[in-house]
């Protein structure tokens, strides 16, 4: 990804296709050059319309529950801040947001689509995640080609 | 006193008809349908950066792909949603403001 070129209609339609007509959900980058390819191009303008219809409908839904393999991802992901919380003197690497986020992330998944990450969850995933991760790495299949 | 609309954004508005109500929830769950129906990694990366508004280098991050693979997961499910969403309801994408 390179948001630093021009913005072309292609961009912009491979942007809109990905992320939607919500600009905030964008890289930071590329907002302001799509911004101005809408604001100068009619067909520029038509696709982000259309991005913005799908945008309402995906509005309509319930969030999608997430499944077991992406709450392990999220833990695995916020594990180093339990590590830093016990261990702190022994763990001083690593960023203290992502951890963070990871936490509040869980929670805002599992609060807003009625799922209980709760302890045994936790502990059952994080018992397995190795497993998990190995499986997960399965994953890249036709998805990613 | 003021009004239940104004305590409360998340209910129903009062004024929509049930007619309108039954369309809203037929597309509701019409929508879910095919959601749950993507691939569970496309599944994923819509949950995180449609409805989460995690940014994308995060749920990259999270998902354990690069910007690349994430912008693809998402046109993939995106792309699909709107082809099976226009295919069995012609109407659908122009119908909800």
């Amino acid at each position: 990804m390179n948001n630093n070129k021009l913005m072309t209609l292609e961009r912009l339609g491979t942007l809109l296709d990905a992320y939607g007509g919500d600009l905030r959900r964008w890289p930071e980058p590329a907002r302001s050059t799509a911004e101005a390819l809408i604001a100068r191009d009619g067909a520029a303008r038509q696709l982000f319309n259309q991005a913005l219809a799908l945008d309402a409908l995906l509005d309509e839904a319930s969030a999608p529950a997430p499944s077991h393999a992406l709450k392990a991802r999220l833990i695995v992901r916020a594990r180093p801040a339990l590590w830093r919380q016990g261990f702190g003197a022994l763990w001083p690497f690593g960023p203290a947001w992502q951890p963070a986020a990871a936490f509040a992330l869980i929670a805002a998944l599992g609060i807003s689509l009625g799922v209980t990450v709760g302890p045994a969850d936790i502990a059952a995933s994080a018992s397995d995640d190795v497993d998990v991760l190995g499986l997960y790495d399965t994953f890249d299949d036709e998805d990613l080609s | 006193m003021r009004q239940t609309s104004e305590l409360d954004p998340e209910l129903p508005d009062s004024r929509e008809t049930p007619y309108a109500a039954h369309q809203r929830s037929q597309v509701t769950a019409l929508v879910d349908r095919e959601l749950q129906a993507l691939p569970e990694r496309q599944r994923a990366a819509l949950a995180l950066v449609h409805y989460e508004q995690v940014a994308a280098a995060e749920a990259a991050a999270i998902l354990g792909v690069s910007i690349e693979a994430l912008e693809s997961l998402l046109a993939r499910a995106r792309r699909t949603l709107r082809t099976r969403l226009t295919s069995l309801k012609p109407d659908l994408l122009g119908s909800v403001e």
